[in-house]
């Protein structure tokens, strides 16, 4: 099963460079660049120029936003699922954060904390901040009371009640709230990076943009696809397969 | 081991009256069975005497003055399905160190020797409340509280299991409180039958068993006892305590 996915994988990458080859061919454009091209482009980039630097600041950002969404969306989310008058004070709030477009919270940020990258990381996380308190809420809400009672009449202490009666219950949403967050956070942070960081993946996209440098455009963005796929296969799924292990 | 006396003057539920002056001594090494039609507040007793409702007038003596530990074997297992059955007893032992092997003496005396590491999500059912009755009984419980736990079961995994609680219960001498619908077995486990009626529940009626510790489940006969007991209040078990021929 798990060989014959990943042939799969591989089968589905041939297609689509395949394909790429194919069409950039066929149109002979400078606005599609074929997939050797790009790749040349990407070494290029890779040795001579600032890619690196530009993704490891854009993924320092990501993981700060990251973590403060996670951490603050969390409580929130939880406060919000476990008492019903916190629930019915932040609603409001909740639904217009979820709701109120990314880029008028970066023109706020900015606006408010300046162009420094406190207003970049905060930005970032009030984005996807709300996407996680209301998932764990959900997770809150449809936590099994029967095994709570085991842990009370038992006289379970509260740090073990927590730990394995509780959170386990949450994971499942925890984790739900970890991969659409990254998503939403890949997609924002180089909006935030290109309006007002002077480095980083989106100013570095910002500048080819002015210069239609379309390869390089696409050079950048194989290099994010691929870091986003060794995250997803070497950090979310690990992580996924160890805490749901008892299931059979 | 401590005892417990349990007086409910009234329990409802918004305008509803659940239980009526329900009173109810659990002494170490007594076992009492509560036989009542379906709705007739025997959960919602049970919630009572182990903390899970706070909400009722009357009150709920310790003979200490602190309240006992109590053991509780739900309807269903209640396992946490990403434990171990080992770490599912783990779980509610207060001072894991002071345990040391009593974890697998009491999977071997359930008859899980082996089995400690598999997922209640790997277990057949009776396996399941195997557990359950382990993890009740790891605590050393001074009450032992069972809501109708072999109520899902076939028959011989019931039987066999019923076998199993009174062996264990003998070694420890709690205190137990049996909650079922199940008259055969309140008759052939308990030593005091309580019966309750319906809206509101109150005890219509106290069965007293003399026995022996080896009468239990050997020379006891349940089915006799059950004949004898419906021949004197035939509609007992639909919560009404008339006596024949009157």
């Amino acid at each position: 099963m798990l060989q014959g996915s990943t042939w799969g994988r591989w089968l589905f990458l041939g297609i689509f460079l395949g394909g790429w080859q194919v069409a950039a061919s066929a149109l002979q454009s400078d606005q599609l660049p074929g997939p050797w091209e790009v790749m040349h482009s990407l070494w290029h980039h890779l040795t001579e120029g600032e890619l690196l630097r530009s993704v490891a600041v854009t993924l320092r950002r990501v993981a700060l936003a990251f973590m403060l969404a996670m951490i603050a969306g969390v409580l929130l989310g939880f406060f919000m699922g476990r008492y019903a008058l916190v629930d019915t004070v932040l609603d409001g709030v909740l639904i217009m954060g979820l709701n109120i477009p990314a880029l008028v919270i970066i023109i706020l940020c900015y606006v408010w904390f300046g162009l420094v990258e406190t207003a970049a990381v905060t930005a970032v996380a009030v984005n996807k901040l709300p996407l996680v308190a209301v998932t764990v809420r959900e997770g809150v809400r449809a936590i099994d009371r029967r095994l709570l009672q085991v842990g009370t009449v038992f006289q379970v202490s509260l740090s073990r009640r927590l730990r394995h009666i509780y959170l386990p219950q949450l994971y499942p949403y925890l984790m739900a709230a970890a991969r659409s967050g990254l998503s939403l956070i890949w997609k924002i942070v180089l909006v935030v990076e290109l309006l007002g960081r002077s480095d980083g993946v989106g100013f570095q996209l910002g500048s080819f943009f002015q210069f239609f440098d379309i390869t390089s455009i696409l050079a950048y963005t194989m290099a994010f696809v691929l870091v986003i796929y060794s995250i997803e296969s070497m950090l979310l799924r690990p992580l996924e397969g160890h805490l749901t292990r008892w299931r059979t | 081991m401590n005892a417990c006396e349990v007086r409910i003057e009234r329990k409802q539920f918004g305008d509803a009256l659940v239980l009526h002056d329900v009173h109810l001594a659990i002494t170490p090494g007594s076992f009492t069975a509560l036989v009542g039609p379906s709705g007739a507040g025997k959960s919602t007793l049970l919630n009572i005497v182990s903390g899970l409702d706070i909400n009722f007038t009357g009150r709920l003596d310790w003979a200490t003055g602190r309240a006992g530990r109590i053991g509780i074997v739900f309807q269903e297992p209640r396992l946490m399905p990403w434990l171990s059955a080992r770490r599912n007893i783990e779980l509610v032992l207060p001072d894991l160190a002071a345990a040391g092997d009593r974890i697998d003496h009491l999977l071997a005396r359930v008859g899980l020797a082996g089995r400690g590491e598999a997922y209640p999500g790997e277990l057949s059912g009776g396996m399941q409340r195997r557990v359950a009755l382990a993890r009740a009984m790891a605590i050393e419980p001074d009450v032992l509280l069972l809501d109708e736990p072999f109520s899902s079961l076939d028959e011989p995994t019931a039987e066999s299991l019923r076998q199993l609680l009174v062996s264990l219960w003998q070694e420890q001498e709690n205190a137990v409180l049996l909650v079922t619908h199940n008259l055969r077995e309140a008759l052939a486990l308990a030593d005091r039958v309580l019966f309750l009626s319906r809206d509101p529940a109150r005890v219509i009626h106290r069965e007293e068993l003399v026995h022996s510790a080896a009468d239990r489940g050997q020379t006891r006969d349940p089915d006799a006892l059950m004949r004898s007991l419906l021949k004197r209040h035939p509609e007992i078990l639909s919560g009404i305590a008339t006596e024949a021929g009157k």
